[in-house]
C-alpha cells in the first residue's frame, strides 16, 4: 500500500513507513470503538507500541464478544477491523467464529480477514469518527458529481433546510464503497450551497472530487443513529446498507423514488434492473421509507408486501410527496412570445424509451402536416436507445422546427420553460415527474400522462392528462393547446390557483417522518 | 483497413445515410415497393409474395384481392395488402411484421411501424418488416421458411423443456403438467427457432423429450413458422431471455392472444442478496411482460403474495397487470421399494449414526451454511449423528465447501452427494431419521413436502411456503432460519426426543395426498379461467 501510504501527509508530522502508519491507524480504529462494546474502564490501558495497542484491545473486545457475540457489537468491531462496514454475511460468519473457535484463534482469524477486506475495499490507513445518537445523510452521488437532475435536485433542495439539525453528518462513500466518509470542502458546496452558487460553477467539469493529493478520508462511523438514504445508494454498497439495518443497530431509512427497473424493466437498460435489485436488498432492512409521490408509495409499498414470503416485515413505507409549487415563482406574461417559428412545445427529460420522446416527434409531425405552426424543443441528455435522435434528425432534414438541446444551464432550461406555449411529458413511468412541476412553477401549462405520478401532479389543475399510450390522444391534446387560445388560458388559470407546498415544508415532513421517530425509539431504549 | 470494416464505415457514413433519407418518400409506393421485391432473388421475391398472401388471406378472407395473391402482380399483391391492413393498428401492425418478417417483432417495431404507416402508407411500413437494415438485401438468403397463422388455438410453450434432459423444479413441474395436457385436452406444443425469434410446432419427438426428458433429438429448420392470432397462449416453464420476452411481451400486448404462465417465485427481485446477477436482467423482462398477461397461476401461496406485491407495483404504469391464482404444487413419493431403500440405507448411513439429511443445491438462499454451524454446536455437545448433503454447488457455494472441508478435518461425520439418482434420493428421505431445510425463501420448498410425503419429519422455516406445506397436515418443526440457535434447538429435540419424533412420523404419513393430476387438472382450469372450483388441495389443505 505504497502509494496509499504516501497520502498521509497532513495527519503525521514524521513520515511513517506503510506497515508503521497501518498499525497506527488499525490502533486508533480499535479505541475509536473498544469502549462501545465493552465497559470503559475494561479498555486496557494505552500502550506506546501501536501493535502491542492493537492486540490488546483486540484481546479485551473479542474476549467479550466469545462470551456473547451481539450482532451490533460485532458489526462495530468489523468495521474497525476492515475500516469498512461488513456485510451481512460477513457478520453472520463472524459471529459464527466467535461462537465456536477459542478468544485468540478468533481475534486472529478475525484480524486476518478485517486486514484483508481493508486491503481489498477499504483503506488501512483510514481512522473513524464515530457518530452517535445522529443522523448520518448518504449524499454520494450529489457530492461527489456536478449532475443535476432527479436525485440531486431533491438532494439539493432538501440538505440545506437540514443542516441546521444537531448531529447531521453528511456523508459519502469512499473510493471503493467499503464504508461512509466525510465530505470535502468541494463536495459540501455541492450539496448545501449548489443555488446560492448558481450552479457548478464555472470551470468545474462532471467527475468523482476526489484527487490523490486530498488527505485520507476519516470514515463516519454510526452508532445508535439513523442512517438517511436520501438518494438510491449504488448496486456495489447495497449489502453494506443491509447490514447497516439488519446488524448494526442503527437505524436505515430512505427516500423511495420509483421501482421502475423491476416494474418496467423493458425500458431500461437490462444493467439497470441487475443493480437495482441489490437496492432492493438494502430496502428489506431499511425502517421506513418516504414515497416521494403516491405512485413511488405503492411501488416500494407493493415490494415490501411482498416480503412475508422470506420472513421479513421490511420498512414502513409512508408517502411525503414531493412539494409541487403552488405559484409561479416570477410574474407571468398572459401570453408568452411567439417567435417565427410558431409557439415554443418544450420537452424536458433524458432520450430514453420510457420518455415516449418517440410519440411527441409523431405527433408534431402529424400536425405540423395540418399546417399548424410551432417549434418542438426537446433539452435533456442522451439516455439509451438511438431511434430518437435517428427519427429527430429525419425530421429536422425535411425543414421540421425540431431543437434537441443537451447540456444546457439551467438558465437556459428556465428561459424554456417560461417561453414555451405548454409543454409536453407523456412519459409511460414516472416516481414523480420533475418536469411537470418545474413547467407548472413558471406558469407554463403540460400534457402528461393520465397515471401515476404526473396524474397526481395534474390533480390541481394547469395539466392536461392523455393517455401516452395512444399517440392520437396526444395529438389531439396538442392540437388543442395548439389551436384553442381559451382551453390555454384556462389551463394558465387553474396554475395561479394551484396550492403546493415548499421544499421548506417538505423537507420538515421528510423528517418528522422519517428521522424522528427513530431518535425518539433510540433514546427511549438508551 | 479491413475490407469489411471499410464497407462498414461506409454505410454507417453521414452521406449515405443521409441520401437514403431523401430517397425514402420516393420509394414508397406501392409500385416502388413492389419494384424492390421483385428486384430480389427468386427466393426471396417468393418468399416475401408468399408471405403477403398469408396475410391478405388471414386479414381478409373473403377479399377478391385474393385472387390477386396467386397472380403474377406484385404490386396488386400490395395494393390488396394495404385494402386488407388498412387501418394500421397495433394489432394489424403486429401481424404484419411476424408474418412478412417471420419473427415475433418487439413492441417497439410494433410502435414504429403503426407510426410509419400513418404518416407515409402500409408500403412504407411494409419496408420496417422487409428491411431491417441495409445489407439483409444482400446476405439473407434465406432459409424462408413458410408462415403458419394459428388461431383460436391453445399453444403450450415449452421450449427450454424440450431442449433438456435433466430436470430442475422448474421443468418437473413442467413435465408433469404439460404431459397430462397434452394427453387430455390436445394443445399445440411450441418451442422456439434457434435465435429465439420465432415459434414453431414441436415434432413428436421433441414433444416426448419435452414431455420425459432423454437424450438431443433432431430439430428441424425448415419447418412452418407459427404465428399465434387471438390464441391461449400457456407458458409453463420459465422464460427469462431479454430477447423472448421482449417477444411474448408484444405476443401478450398486440397479437389478440392471451398470455397464461405458472409462477414460480420472484427471488431473483426480493431475495436478490442470494441469485446470481446475471439472471436478474431476463426475469425483470419476463416480470414487464407479465404485465400484459391474462393470468399468472403460482406454484404456492407464498409465491402468490410475491405476485400480488409485484402487481401492487404496476399502478405507476398504468396497468392492471394479470389475475393471480394460486394452484399449489403437489408432492408424489414413488411407492416405497424396500431393496433401493435398503440399498441407500447400506450406501449412506455410518454404523448406528442417524442420519440428517439436507437436500437441495448449496446456494447461499439455501442457508447449509447455518446447518454446518447448528451441526458443530451439536457435535460439540456430544450428539450422535451423521450429516449427509443431497445437491450440486451452484453459485456461491464457496462458504458451504469451506465450511463442509473444516468440520471433515475436524473428523465429523459429513457428506455431500452432488448429484443422487431417484433410488437413492427416495432411499435417503426414507432412511433418514429427518431432514433440514431452513431456506431463506422459497417459491415451494419441494424437499419439505418431498420428506413428508415419504413419512420422514422435517425441519423448515416457520414462514412462507414451507410454512404453508406443513401447515397442511403437519410432520414438521418450524424454526426461525436466520437464527442458528433456533435451528440447533430444533435438531436436537430430534435428536433426542423420540416421542416428538414419532408424532411427527404420524403426522406426516396421515397427511392428505395430492398427486399430480389434481395439479394438473386445476393449473389447467385455473389457466383457462374455467370455473371449475379446485379441489380442497388447491389451499394446501
Amino acid at each position: 500500500m505504497s502509494a496509499a501510504g504516501s497520502s498521509v501527509s497532513s495527519t503525521a508530522p514524521v513520515p511513517l513507513s506503510p506497515a508503521a502508519s497501518t498499525r497506527l491507524a488499525l490502533a486508533s480504529r480499535l479505541r475509536s470503538v473498544a469502549a462501545l462494546i465493552i465497559a470503559p474502564a475494561a479498555v486496557p490501558a494505552p500502550d506506546p507500541d501501536p501493535a502491542a495497542d492493537a492486540a490488546a484491545v483486540l484481546d479485551a473486545v473479542v474476549t467479550a464478544l466469545v462470551a456473547d457475540p451481539a450482532a451490533d457489537s460485532v458489526w462495530l468491531l468489523l468495521t474497525a477491523l476492515s475500516a469498512t462496514f461488513p456485510t451481512r454475511d460477513e457478520v453472520q460468519e463472524a459471529r459464527r467464529r466467535l461462537e465456536l473457535d477459542e478468544p485468540l484463534q478468533a481475534a486472529l482469524d478475525l484480524l486476518d480477514a478485517g486486514l484483508e477486506r481493508a486491503q481489498l475495499v477499504g483503506d488501512p490507513l483510514a481512522e473513524l469518527d464515530v457518530v452517535i445518537g445522529g443522523v448520518v445523510v448518504d449524499v454520494d452521488h450529489t457530492a461527489r458529481f456536478n449532475l443535476h437532475t432527479g436525485i440531486q435536485r431533491v438532494a439539493r433542495n432538501l440538505m440545506p433546510h437540514w443542516m441546521n439539525h444537531p448531529g447531521l453528518v453528511a456523508a459519502a462513500w469512499t473510493a471503493r464503497g467499503g464504508g461512509l466518509r466525510r465530505l470535502t470542502e468541494r463536495e459540501t458546496e455541492r450539496v448545501f450551497d449548489w443555488t446560492a452558487r448558481g450552479g457548478a460553477g464555472e470551470g468545474q467539469q462532471p467527475g468523482i472530487s476526489r484527487t490523490a493529493g486530498e488527505p485520507l478520508p476519516r470514515l463516519v462511523v454510526p452508532w445508535r443513529s439513523v442512517v438517511v438514504m436520501v438518494e438510491v445508494p449504488p448496486a456495489m454498497v447495497s449489502d453494506r446498507v443491509a447490514a447497516l439495518g439488519d446488524h448494526s443497530g442503527n437505524r436505515v431509512v430512505g427516500i423511495g423514488y420509483d421501482a421502475i427497473p423491476v416494474v418496467s424493466a423493458d425500458m431500461v437498460p437490462p444493467v439497470e434492473s441487475a443493480k437495482f435489485v441489490r437496492y432492493l436488498t438494502a430496502v428489506k432492512f431499511a425502517r421506513r421509507i418516504a414515497g416521494i409521490s403516491a405512485a413511488a408509495t405503492a411501488e416500494l409499498g407493493g415490494f415490501v408486501s411482498m416480503l412475508p414470503t422470506q420472513g421479513l416485515t421490511g420498512p414502513v413505507v409512508t408517502e411525503v410527496s414531493l412539494p409541487a409549487p403552488a405559484m409561479p415563482d416570477r410574474p407571468v406574461s398572459a401570453a408568452p412570445a411567439s417567435g417565427t417559428g410558431g409557439p415554443l412545445v418544450l420537452v424536458v427529460g433524458s432520450h430514453e424509451p420510457r420518455k415516449n420522446h418517440l410519440a411527441v416527434l409523431h405527433a408534431a409531425e402529424i400536425l405540423w402536416r395540418e399546417g399548424r405552426a410551432f417549434t418542438l424543443r426537446f433539452i435533456g441528455g442522451s439516455g439509451w436507445g438511438d431511434e430518437f435522435p435517428r427519427r429527430a434528425n429525419d425530421l429536422a432534414e425535411t425543414g421540421r422546427p425540431v431543437e434537441i438541446l443537451k447540456a444546457v444551464d439551467d438558465t437556459v432550461l428556465e428561459q424554456s420553460f417560461s417561453d414555451a406555449a405548454f409543454t409536453l411529458f407523456p412519459s409511460l413511468h414516472e416516481g414523480y415527474g420533475l418536469p411537470v412541476v418545474e413547467s407548472l412553477a413558471h406558469g407554463t401549462p403540460a400534457i402528461s400522462s393520465d397515471f401515476g405520478s404526473t396524474a397526481e401532479i395534474a390533480l390541481d389543475g394547469g395539466v392536461l392528462t392523455i393517455d401516452p399510450r395512444d399517440d392520437h390522444a396526444l395529438t389531439d391534446a396538442m392540437r388543442v393547446l395548439l389551436t384553442d387560445p381559451a382551453v390555454l388560458a384556462t389551463l394558465r388559470e387553474q396554475i395561479t390557483r394551484r396550492t403546493g407546498r415548499t421544499w421548506a415544508r417538505y423537507a420538515t415532513e421528510l423528517w418528522t417522518t422519517l428521522v424522528t421517530p427513530e431518535l425518539e425509539d433510540l433514546d427511549a431504549r438508551r | 483497413m479491413p475490407a469489411v470494416d471499410r464497407l462498414r464505415r461506409v454505410v454507417t457514413s453521414e452521406r449515405l445515410r443521409k441520401v437514403s433519407r431523401t430517397l425514402r418518400p420516393t420509394r414508397s409506393t406501392a409500385a416502388a415497393v413492389a419494384a424492390d421485391i421483385d428486384r430480389h432473388g427468386a427466393g426471396r421475391r417468393q418468399a416475401l409474395r408468399d408471405r403477403i398472401g398469408v396475410l391478405v388471406r388471414t386479414l381478409d378472407p373473403g377479399s377478391d384481392l385474393v385472387t390477386a395473391v396467386d397472380g403474377p402482380d406484385t404490386e396488386a399483391l400490395l395494393t390488396a395488402l394495404t385494402s386488407a391492413i388498412e387501418p394500421v393498428t397495433p394489432e394489424r401492425a403486429w401481424l404484419l411484421l411476424a408474418v412478412i418478417d417471420g419473427r415475433l417483432p418487439d413492441g417497439d417495431l410494433v410502435r414504429a411501424t403503426v407510426r410509419t404507416a400513418e404518416l407515409d402508407g402500409v408500403p412504407a411500413a411494409l419496408r420496417k418488416a422487409i428491411w431491417s437494415g441495409p445489407l439483409p438485401r444482400v446476405l439473407d438468403n434465406g432459409p424462408w421458411r413458410p408462415i403458419q397463422v394459428v388461431t383460436g388455438q391453445v399453444i403450450v410453450d415449452v421450449h427450454h423443456t424440450a431442449q433438456t434432459g435433466f430436470a430442475t423444479g422448474i421443468q418437473r413441474v413442467t413435465r408433469e403438467v404439460t404431459r397430462r395436457w397434452a394427453q387430455l385436452h390436445h394443445p399445440l406444443m411450441v418451442g422456439w427457432t434457434p435465435d429465439l425469434g420465432s415459434v414453431r410446432a414441436l415434432t413428436p419427438p421433441e414433444a416426448r423429450r419435452a414431455f420425459w426428458g432423454g437424450p438431443p433429438v433432431d430439430v428441424p429448420n425448415d419447418d412452418p413458422i407459427i404465428v399465434p392470432w387471438g390464441c391461449t397462449y400457456l407458458l409453463p416453464e420459465l422464460a427469462a431471455e431479454v430477447d423472448r420476452t421482449g417477444r411474448l411481451q408484444a405476443l401478450a400486448r398486440y397479437s389478440g392472444s392471451s398470455l397464461r404462465v405458472i409462477g414460480y417465485d420472484l427471488v431473483p427481485v426480493t431475495t436478490a442478496e442470494t441469485a446470481h446477477e446475471g439472471l436478474v436482467p431476463g426475469f425483470a423482462r419476463n416480470l414487464a411482460a407479465l404485465r400484459h398477461a391474462t393470468s399468472v397461476v403460482p406454484i404456492s401461496e407464498g409465491a402468490a403474495v410475491e405476485y400480488r406485491g409485484w402487481r401492487a407495483m404496476l399502478t405507476g404504469t398504468g396497468l392492471t397487470g394479470p389475475e393471480i391464482i394460486p394452484v399449489v404444487l403437489p408432492a408424489e413419493a414413488p411407492p416405497d421399494n424396500p431393496v433401493g431403500t435398503q440399498a441407500a440405507a447400506r450406501r449412506l448411513l455410518l454404523g448406528d449414526l442417524p442420519l440428517v439429511l439436507v437436500v437441495g443445491s448449496h446456494e447461499p438462499r439455501k442457508n447449509h451454511v447455518a446447518v454446518l454451524h447448528a451441526a458443530e454446536l451439536l457435535w460439540r455437545e456430544g450428539a450422535r449423528f451423521s450429516l449427509t448433503f443431497i445437491g450440486g454447488n451452484s453459485w456461491n457455494s464457496q462458504a458451504f465447501l469451506a465450511g463442509v472441508a473444516r468440520l471433515q478435518l475436524a473428523g465429523r461425520p459429513i457428506e455431500t452427494i452432488a448429484a443422487a439418482g431417484d433410488d437413492l434420493l427416495w432411499g435417503a428421505y426414507r432412511t433418514a431419521r429427518f431432514t433440514v431445510f431452513p431456506s431463506i425463501n422459497e417459491g415451494f420448498g419441494l424437499p419439505v413436502a418431498e420428506s413428508l410425503a415419504s413419512g420422514t419429519p422435517v425441519i423448515t422455516s416457520n414462514y412462507g411456503t414451507m410454512k404453508e406445506i406443513a401447515d397442511a397436515g403437519g410432520g414438521a418443526l418450524l424454526v426461525d432460519p436466520r437464527n442458528d440457535h433456533s435451528l440447533a434447538d430444533a435438531m436436537r429435540t430430534l435428536l433426542q426426543d423420540d416421542a416428538e419424533l414419532a408424532r411427527l412420523r404420524r403426522e406426516a404419513a396421515t397427511r392428505p395426498k395430492r398427486t399430480w393430476d389434481d395439479y394438473a387438472g386445476e393449473t389447467w382450469a385455473a389457466l383457462m379461467g374455467l370455473d371449475t372450483v379446485p379441489s380442497a388441495g388447491s389451499n394446501g389443505a
